[in-house]
């Protein structure tokens, strides 16, 4: 069954994203990237560009509203997702574990199994 | 045989094994319960006239089995289902001793860290010895409609996320084991409070422990404190009830009664636990009930070691269990005012619907001279009190 790993950073985080000191950030997704593909159990994924560049949009009152930045202002924002196809939560475990934003320890990782339209 | 003495003895000794049997095939809990409970169903009606099966628990499990197959088909909306699951159940016909015992396995699946911690232990004594909601929530001091709710909740996510029935592997035992003994614990102290003369459910939960205990590769200091706790509550149960059946208090226990080889194995017990060097929760529980077990004997109650080690019980767990009887144990030293400060302490909300907190406080009113008070906290007890005898003893206090 698939699941979404949805990936949580913290600010310090996200920080690390383009600070010309860190040499580990992008690395170390490349290689859980890579992990997932050789495991033959990725299905997808991207990472999202950093929360300051989010719009929300909602209906209040019959009209739309627009509004700067992500909708709910967290310690921890999404940074982005893996889709993976594995047999059990208890596997889906294993490798949210694995991920950076957990073995790093600056964020988490909130796993959500994917909704099949064809019925689970 | 009686059909009806059979299957309640199956029902009794063998449920939460056949469910464990069910889960496994099927990965779905509330499944493998509905499909046992039909399974009885149709033994009620079926053996009568027809006869108890040579293996009452083989021809339970293969009808559950075939319930299952049935429900899965008709969900499945003519999908193929897996070859595996088709087949006929292996065990068919045969005794209950080549059905694997699994329930420690199921136990812990439980106790599985993707459910909520609150939920584990309720959802153990659920899924392995079948005790209902209902009684679970007066232990657990919940709603009944409320423990109802977080039961299907946490056997939706088993089978929705299809959590694995576990291998027993180290590190697994070693995550869930405290899980378990919490569980263990409450179910024991659940089996006292039902009125039953037989305590099948309570030697049942000590020779699970007992197993727990040889499965784990070091000895354990707290499934050894747990076992010497259990060994000193058993030893004194001939001697807590009256032919009548209502409760006799501990002070008044008849000691002639009591088990000492029982008594002398749960000592032995505690001893290796202390000599680990690991202090805990059930190690101190177990210390206590030696203390008053010896103050019996020498006919004082050493109360100042018997509050020291509730103190320091206190620092090992928050629930609120210890802190009520710690409460009871301070007004029987005649500590009253450290007595009313305990029960003060304690958050209205979560004493509202536990029992042994309105009875303890209508003691300690009535010790003080509250009558009114302590009536009406006497009435509360009663109605949360769901045994007879347990009634019929706060009958006694009033």
């Amino acid at each position: 069954m698939k699941f979404a790993l949805l990936v949580y950073e913290n600010d310090e985080e996200l920080d690390c994203r383009t600070d010309p000191q860190d040499k580990d950030y992008w690395p170390s997704y490349g290689l859980y990237s890579q992990s997932l593909t050789e495991a033959g159990i990725m299905v997808g994924g991207n990472a999202l560009r950093e929360p300051g560049l989010a719009t929300t949009v909602r209906r209040v009152d019959q009209n739309d509203v627009v509004a700067d930045g992500p909708f709910i202002d967290t310690k921890e924002k999404l940074g982005g997702l893996f889709v993976i196809e594995v047999d059990s939560l208890d596997d889906a475990l294993v490798w949210a574990k694995k991920c950076p934003s957990v073995t790093r320890g600056r964020g988490s990782v909130e796993i959500r199994p994917i909704l099949e339209m064809n019925g689970p | 045989m009686d059909p009806d003495l059979v299957l309640a003895r199956v029902a009794r000794d063998s449920y939460g094994r056949l469910i464990a049997q069910l889960v496994k095939r099927w990965g779905d809990l509330g499944l493998a319960e509905d499909a046992l409970s039909e399974a009885m169903t149709l033994a009620v009606s079926r053996w009568p006239s027809g006869g108890v099966p040579n293996s009452p628990e083989g021809w339970l499990l293969a009808v559950a089995h075939r319930r299952c197959i049935d429900q899965v088909r008709r969900k499945s909306r003519g999908r193929e289902l897996e070859r595996e699951a088709l087949q006929p159940w292996a065990q068919e016909g045969e005794e209950l001793s080549s059905i694997p015992d699994e329930r420690l396995e199921l136990m812990m699946l439980c106790c599985h860290p993707a459910l909520t911690q609150e939920i584990r232990v309720p959802l153990m004594l659920n899924a392995v010895w079948g005790i209902s909601a209902r009684r679970l929530a007066n232990g657990f001091a919940l709603k009944p409609s409320a423990m109802s709710a977080r039961l299907l909740r946490a056997k939706q996510k088993i089978k929705e996320t299809r959590l694995r029935f576990p291998k027993p592997s180290p590190d697994e035992f070693e995550e869930r084991i405290g899980s378990l003994r919490q569980a263990f614990y409450l179910a024991f102290n659940i089996a006292a409070e039902t009125d039953q003369p037989e305590f099948s459910l309570r030697t049942e939960i000590s020779s699970l422990v007992e197993l727990l205990r040889k499965l784990q590769p070091a000895p354990d200091p707290e499934t050894l404190g747990l076992l010497a706790l259990f060994k000193f509550q058993s030893a004194r149960d001939s001697s807590r009830h009256r032919s009548d059946g209502t409760m006799i208090s501990f002070l008044e226990q008849d000691m002639e009664l009591w088990d000492l080889s029982l008594i002398r194995q749960a000592e032995r017990l505690l001893t290796q636990a202390h000599g680990c060097r690991i202090l805990g929760r059930f190690q101190l529980e177990a210390a206590i009930e030696s203390a008053h077990i010896k103050g019996r004997y020498r006919g004082q109650p050493d109360w100042p070691a018997i509050l020291t080690l509730y103190q320091g019980l206190l620092t090992t767990t928050s629930n609120l269990g210890p802190r009520v009887a710690f409460a009871g144990a301070l007004l029987e030293a005649g500590e009253l005012l450290q007595a009313e400060e305990v029960l003060q302490s304690l958050q209205p909300e979560s004493v509202a619907h536990y029992q042994p907190y309105w009875a303890t406080r209508a003691a300690l009113l009535k010790t003080l001279g509250h009558h009114q008070e302590s009536q009406e906290a006497l009435a509360r007890a009663k109605a949360l009190s769901q045994s007879p005898a347990q009634k019929a003893f706060l009958e006694e206090l009033s």
